[in-house]
C-alpha cells in the first residue's frame, strides 16, 4: 500500500513537472521567432523635441565629459533645461592653470551654439 | 481510499504551490516595471555587460555583442553598434530578449561635425518581447530613436556629437523608460 501512495506522489509530480516543461517550450518556441524592425532618424524626419529632465541629463554629462578633454579646462558643470519652446544652458568651467581663460570660454560657447543649433530658443551661459 | 484521496489531493496543492513560483518565472521571463525611467550609459567594450532593470523575478541585461568605426570618405564616418538584451531569471535561467543594431553615419569636420543618419534594427529574440519603433528626433548634433518594448518598457537609443575643434566625438547611450511616454 506504501509502495503504491509512493508511485502516485511520483507520477503526480512528474506530470506537474512536464506541465512545466511544456509551458517552458512553448514559451520558448513562441520566443523563438525573431522579429526585425528598422528605423531611422535622418534629416528632414525632425520630429518635436522631447524635452524632459532625463534627456536633459544624459546631455549635460555628455558635453562635460567631452570639455573636460579640452585643453585650459580642469572641470566643467553643464546644466540643461528644457522649457516648453526653449532651453537654457548654464556652463561653469573651472580652468586650468595657466590657461587662456577667453580663448577656452569661446571654444566651449561656439561648442554649444553648434550643438544646440537646431534648437529655436537655445540661451547659452558659459562662465 | 477516502484517507489516500484526502493525502493524495494535499500533497498536490503542496506541489503545485511549491512550483508555481518556478512555474511563473519560466512562462514568463520578462521584468515587472520597477524603475520609472533612468539614464544607462551604454557598454562601451564589446563585451561588457550592464544592468538594464530588475524585478523579483530577475535582471535584464544589456551587452555590447559588437562595436565597429569605419571611415567611408575623408571626413565620413560609420559608427556601428550591436547591443544584445537578455534576462536572467533568479533560478539562473538566460534568455537573449531582444537584439538592437545602432548604425549611425556621421562627418568630421571640427566645429561643423554633423550626423547624417542614425539607423535602428530591433530583432525580437524571444521571451514574449515584441519591439516597436515609436519616435525619433534629428538635428545636427543629436539624435534619437524610441523603441518601444512590449512588456518591457521604452528605450531611447541616443547619438551624441559634441563638435570638438580637434576631437569630435559621438557617442551613442540610451534612456529607459518603465513605461510609454507622452
Amino acid at each position: 500500500m506504501k509502495s503504491k501512495k509512493f508511485t502516485t506522489i511520483v507520477l503526480a509530480l512528474s506530470l506537474l513537472l512536464c506541465g512545466c516543461a511544456v509551458q517552458n517550450d512553448a514559451a520558448g518556441a513562441a520566443g523563438g521567432q525573431s522579429d526585425e524592425t528598422v528605423y531611422t532618424a535622418s534629416v528632414g524626419s525632425k520630429n518635436s523635441m522631447s524635452a524632459d529632465e532625463q534627456y536633459a541629463e544624459l546631455t549635460q554629462d555628455t558635453l562635460r565629459e567631452a570639455f573636460l578633454e579640452l585643453e585650459g579646462v580642469k572641470d566643467a558643470k553643464v546644466h540643461i533645461a528644457y522649457a516648453e519652446d526653449s532651453v537654457e544652458v548654464t556652463t561653469d568651467l573651472t580652468y586650468a592653470e595657466g590657461a587662456d581663460q577667453e580663448k577656452t570660454k569661446e571654444t566651449v560657447e561656439a561648442v554649444l551654439q553648434k550643438f544646440f543649433a537646431d534648437d529655436v530658443n537655445a540661451h547659452i551661459t558659459v562662465n | 481510499m477516502i484517507k489516500f484521496i484526502r493525502k493524495f489531493v494535499s500533497i498536490l496543492m503542496v506541489a503545485v504551490w511549491l512550483l508555481n513560483v518556478p512555474l511563473t518565472v519560466f512562462a514568463e521571463e520578462m521584468p515587472e516595471q520597477t524603475e520609472q525611467f533612468a539614464m544607462k550609459p551604454l557598454p562601451k567594450q564589446v563585451g561588457e555587460t550592464k544592468v538594464v532593470c530588475e524585478d523579483e523575478n530577475g535582471i535584464l541585461y544589456v551587452t555590447l555583442v559588437d562595436f565597429s568605426e569605419s571611415v567611408t570618405r575623408a571626413t565620413n564616418r560609420t559608427t556601428d553598434a550591436t547591443f544584445l538584451f537578455h534576462y536572467k531569471t533568479i533560478l539562473g535561467t538566460t534568455a537573449d530578449a531582444f537584439e538592437v543594431k545602432l548604425s549611425c553615419d556621421w562627418i568630421e569636420d571640427g566645429l561643423n561635425s554633423s550626423i547624417i543618419v542614425l539607423n535602428g534594427n530591433a530583432t525580437t529574440l524571444g521571451g514574449g518581447y515584441t519591439c516597436t519603433w515609436i519616435d525619433s528626433y534629428h538635428s545636427q548634433c543629436q539624435c534619437w530613436l524610441e523603441l518601444d518594448v512590449a512588456k518591457s518598457g521604452v528605450y531611447r537609443f541616443c547619438a551624441l556629437l559634441v563638435p570638438l575643434e580637434d576631437n569630435p566625438q559621438l557617442s551613442l547611450d540610451y534612456l529607459y523608460f518603465g513605461e510609454i511616454v507622452g
